[in-house]
């Protein structure tokens, strides 16, 4: 503690180090970011070179379009909640099993890690052919079993639309999540198991007592990652619905596409202002609540 | 060792950095460097690769055959990035809005959307003066210019464009002796096929453009029982939530395919396998073109049966489809390579390139230029041209209304909703409507802005 504070009080670079880096970080990140904020007030478009500002009439088009952009925003915080929860819980058991207990515990990781590296586009194509109701090979393969009645129109229908679209992003990105706990677990001392053996707890009594505290720094990336990843998603969503049937998927970054890609650029900045906001807002309330909750632990 | 594994390590990633730097230069610029003449009359650049981005089902293995003997004759390679339908749209805006469009692209013409589209005078190549232009029908010179200047090659068919192909024969086996004329009709046609368990439509909602056509391509019934409706609509004097027949046509389209006659998996279906569903009696018709049949017999010659063409009933049509647009080929204006790509288009526009994209593709059935090529075209489409009166062609509602086309991608989420449930007709029409009204008042258009 004493020598922290030496430490802090020696100053052993000065501030001027840090300089390029911030310029560096103001023009790239805060400049854009602010520009964008900006033009969310503006008619800004394609088919015209002046801008004029227009004061919150794009925040009121998106409050009252027809378009539905709030069911988007619900639909994104949805899935924000619902894929954590599907990645999270089944990467932490994988990676308490990889960790150790398997053999071949290296080739399973690698296969279990392999999804989050394949491209979103490839990632599209095979699902989405696998999962046509007619031709796809998962409907064929539960034909071909006696099981017809499972056989769903995985992409199309309303009530497995989203089922589906939560089942390939976990198995995409369950790999990367469990990765992240597996270099978590390999930091917790082996001792602290030692004794609890010998003290005679359970496997939940360890996952309880030491396991998820020891954990708490992993699951805390983790969710920050994951949530980060869940408000802007795009790439999964468009690459195997769309945002459809109709606009049933629809997301607050596919509207943003859907909008830059017809030159309405100033809704489009407003729908990222509105994400851009939330976000700021969301990741700092985890951010101080994980925080905490880590001092706590 | 040890010592100099880090230094190894190092050097290898220097390397392996410039190196990477050094192959994006070379793939960019290897063109600069051996300059050859070709055997056309001008002098080209050897190893050019011209990237040409195109959706799914607008080019065909002829075109891709094409730019290779060009590539042996010249050295200009062709990438081909042939994209996903449902996303091709909002793509190639993107990229052009991002200022990294491909050198040549393709775009579903229409005279009121090429500014909206692509902005031809910004993002695209003034071909006005290249010979090749006289190759085209004046009559769609218009689709492809902007301001009095050519901008795109368009080299399509002037068959009948998206009317219902039907298996003839099925259709007499199952007594159906008649084409139907009327939506009542065809819902009894539909019907008894149904009745036999066969699909009495394909349709595929998820290529996102298919299932707009029913709509817009009964454009010129809306005409018909509204003459002006056309002019109205493009001097904002009425909406389309205002016109009772668009509901109407919408509505049935919904009716049918709440009666199953899309079948069970319309949506989910993209359009690859709808003339194997047809040669093999899995569907009994759909919206496809004259090209379409000949492309059956060639592609299923185990297929006996016969297959004809009728109109869309929807609203009881009974106008032709007429289109002067289609898909063409544009080029970017800061494409390093303009003097290749003028090459290019002047190659496929040769008597013999066209001869031969038309004699290689079973898709068409003839090409709409001037030049004097063997066409070949099919009794069915010759029959339905000829037993619809002149007066009768009217142009289809994209072609013919602003702010249409341009959303054509929207509008089919919009019925992809409707076929959901979750839109009714009236709200798909005002959500054109309002995308409309968007898009004219981003134009400062005075219909929308007095």
């Amino acid at each position: 503690m004493r020598e922290g504070k030496v430490m802090n009080q020696s100053k052993m670079y000065p501030l001027y180090f840090t300089f390029v880096a911030l310029i560096l970080y103001i023009v790239l990140f805060i400049v854009p970011g602010f520009l964008g904020i900006y033009y969310s007030f503006t008619d800004w478009n394609r088919y015209s070179s002046e801008i004029h500002f227009v004061g919150f009439d794009n925040y009121k088009t998106i409050l009252t379009s027809n378009k539905n952009y709030m069911g988007y925003i619900g639909n994104t915080l949805k899935f924000t909640v619902i894929s954590n929860i599907i990645k999270i819980i089944p990467a932490l058991f994988l990676a308490i099993l990889l960790n150790e207990g398997l053999k071949a515990k290296n080739v399973h990781r690698a296969i279990l890690f392999f999804p989050s590296v394949l491209p979103y586009l490839v990632i599209g194509l095979i699902f989405r052919s696998m999962l046509h109701p007619t031709t796809g090979f998962i409907n064929q393969a539960l034909r071909s079993l006696g099981l017809d009645f499972m056989a769903q129109k995985w992409l199309v229908d309303p009530n497995w639309v989203w089922p589906s679209i939560y089942a390939v992003d976990a198995w995409r990105g369950i790999g990367y999540v469990m990765t992240i706990f597996l270099a978590g677990l390999q930091s917790i001392p082996e001792y602290y198991y030692e004794a609890a053996d010998i003290d005679g707890a359970t496997f939940m009594q360890k996952l309880r007592h030491i396991t998820l505290p020891m954990l708490t720094p992993s699951i805390n990336i983790n969710l920050i990652f994951g949530i980060t990843y869940g408000l802007k998603v795009f790439d999964i969503i468009y690459v195997l619905t769309n945002g459809g049937p109709g606009h049933m998927t629809e997301v607050i970054n596919t509207a943003v596409f859907q909008e830059f890609a017809r030159g309405t650029y100033g809704v489009g900045t407003a729908l990222s202002t509105l994400l851009f906001v939330f976000m700021a807002v969301v990741g700092l309330f985890i951010v101080r609540f994980l925080n905490q909750r880590e001092v706590e632990l | 060792m040890k010592r100099w594994l880090p230094l190894v390590m190092a050097v290898l990633l220097l390397v392996g950095l410039l190196s990477a730097c050094g192959g994006s230069q070379t793939s960019s610029n290897t063109g600069e460097t051996s300059s050859q003449p070709s055997q056309g009359t001008t002098e080209t650049k050897k190893n050019v690769t011209l990237s040409q981005m195109v959706s799914q089902g607008w080019t065909t293995d002829a075109d891709e055959a094409l730019s290779k003997k060009f590539t042996e004759e010249t050295g200009i390679a062709i990438d081909w990035q042939v994209t996903p339908a449902d996303q091709y749209h909002d793509l190639l805006k993107t990229k052009l809005n991002a200022g990294e469009a491909p050198d040549i692209f393709w775009i579903q013409t229409n005279p009121f959307a090429i500014k909206t589209e692509i902005d031809p005078e910004k993002n695209c190549i003034d071909f006005s003066n290249e010979s090749w232009v006289k190759v085209m029908n004046p009559a769609r010179l218009p689709a492809v210019s902007y301001n009095n200047k050519v901008y795109g090659l368009m080299l399509w068919s002037n068959s009948p464009e998206y009317v219902f192909v039907y298996n003839k024969t099925l259709f007499g086996e199952l007594g159906i002796t008649k084409t139907p004329t009327t939506y009542a009709e065809f819902k009894n046609d539909c019907a008894t096929i149904k009745a036999k368990g066969i699909t009495p439509i394909y349709e595929y909602v998820a290529a996102g453009w298919h299932h707009v056509l029913p709509f817009a391509q009964i454009g010129g019934r809306y005409e018909e029982l509204h003459p002006g409706l056309y002019d109205q609509l493009n001097n904002n004097k009425i909406k389309y939530a205002d016109v009772p027949e668009m509901e109407l046509a919408l509505k049935q389209m919904k009716e049918c395919a709440d009666l199953g006659y899309y079948g069970d998996d319309y949506m989910s279906n993209t359009g690859e396998d709808a003339q194997q569903r047809m040669a093999t009696r899995k569907a009994a018709m759909f919206l496809g073109n004259p090209g379409d049949i000949k492309q059956i017999k060639s592609d299923y010659p185990d297929c006996k049966d016969e297959f004809g063409l009728f109109l869309i009933p929807y609203v009881d049509n009974d106008t032709f489809p007429f289109n002067p647009n289609g898909p063409a080929r544009f080029a970017y204006k800061n494409s390093k390579y303009v003097d290749e790509i003028k090459q290019y288009f002047s190659y496929i526009t040769t008597k013999e390139s066209l001869q031969y994209k038309l004699d290689n593709t079973p898709s068409i059935t003839n090409l709409d230029v001037t030049v004097d090529i063997e066409q070949h075209w099919l009794p069915q489409e010759q029959e339905l041209m000829n037993s619809i009166p002149k007066d009768k062609y009217i142009t289809v509602l994209q072609s013919a209304v602003k702010y249409t086309n341009e959303q054509w991608m929207e509008i089919g989420k919009d019925i992809a909703a409707m076929y959901m449930d979750t839109m009714t007709p009236k709200q798909v029409l005002q959500n054109i409507d309002e995308r409309r009204a968007e898009m004219a008042k981003a134009q400062s258009d005075p219909a929308w802005t007095k």
